[in-house]
């Protein structure tokens, strides 16, 4: 899928809109990686930006879910099963995360009253 | 042809879910969005031939963990009076924006300048007909039966520093 980028740097206009149809009728490994760049993107985006606590947990749950479908898709390209296997191991790991980031968002709440991602500074110097 | 619109019309509902997850005010819709965002993600696997991680996506993310954090959400009372904007941003909003707009354009154009060389399946598409449930048992019980035993016991750990944890670190108490 290099050719659309390059036929954007050439300024071959024919060239970019064969390249676009490809893109859209056929697809390929390239579509899912995009994919999974945009939703790890988002992910990161909440992680950095959102003030409530479980909105960072489930933005967090959100880049993992585009790992795994890194996970997937590079295996069924390669031609063996062995991406599956690793997407599975990650959805255990992000249930397994999941439980104790939440038990540890009760057991900030009950302590500090608030789940504000801007007032946990106790490690300010 | 049929593969690729089933494709895009997964994709383009993961993205606009998970857009809606970050973007919504209240937290409650966020989470509704996130459960979208997951089923449509659990169709893309779908469209990768990849029926037993789609059925793992849906039990294990949008029925355990979903109810896990909703829960959560309605034990932890941020603002009792306002629900509806119980899920604002933060003050480091322009550098998050900064960051990950910084962070997808870069993963975006290495992606669109690679180059697969020696790849056996990278010309075609993913319409791998048949599902292998065989080689996947096989390198569950056989290549990675380590990394499954170990699994089980994070799993088992997980669990109890849960339990534990939320009961306030008291292991009696």
């Amino acid at each position: 899928m290099a050719n659309i980028m390059d036929a954007l740097m050439s300024l071959d206009f024919m060239a970019f809109m064969s390249a676009v149809i490809d893109f859209a009728f056929n697809l390929s490994l390239t579509h899912y990686l995009l994919l999974s760049g945009l939703l790890f993107s988002i992910g990161l985006f909440g992680v950095l930006t959102k003030r409530h606590l479980i909105a960072a947990i489930i933005s967090i749950e959100l880049m993992l879910n585009a790992v795994n479908i890194n996970f997937v898709a590079f295996g069924k390209y390669l031609g063996n099963t062995s991406g599956e296997i690793f997407a599975i191991f990650g959805i255990v790991v992000a249930a397994a995360e999941v439980a104790i980031g939440l038990a540890i968002c009760l057991a900030l709440y009950r302590n500090r009253e608030t789940i504000d991602m801007d007032r946990f500074n106790v490690l300010r110097w | 042809m049929l593969h690729t619109l089933a494709f895009f019309a997964v994709a383009g509902l993961a993205a606009l879910a998970a857009l809606g997850m970050v973007f919504f005010k209240n937290m409650v819709h966020s989470l509704l969005s996130f459960i979208a965002c997951l089923l449509s993600v659990a169709g893309v696997f779908l469209t990768l031939q990849a029926d037993y991680v789609a059925a793992v996506q849906v039990i294990v993310y949008a029925g355990a963990v979903s109810i896990l954090i909703a829960l959560a959400i309605f034990l932890i009372r941020k603002d009792p009076t306002d629900m509806s904007s119980s899920n604002r941003f933060a003050y480091s909003t322009f550098f998050g924006v900064i960051t990950a707009l910084m962070f997808a354009g870069a993963i975006f154009v290495s992606i669109l300048y690679a180059d697969y060389v020696g790849w056996p399946m990278i010309g075609q598409t993913a319409d791998i007909t048949q599902t292998a449930y065989g080689d996947f048992t096989i390198g569950y019980l056989g290549e990675y039966i380590i990394a499954f035993e170990l699994v089980a016991i994070l799993l088992l750990v997980a669990l109890v520093a849960a339990i534990t944890i939320s009961k306030g670190g008291r292991l009696n108490g």
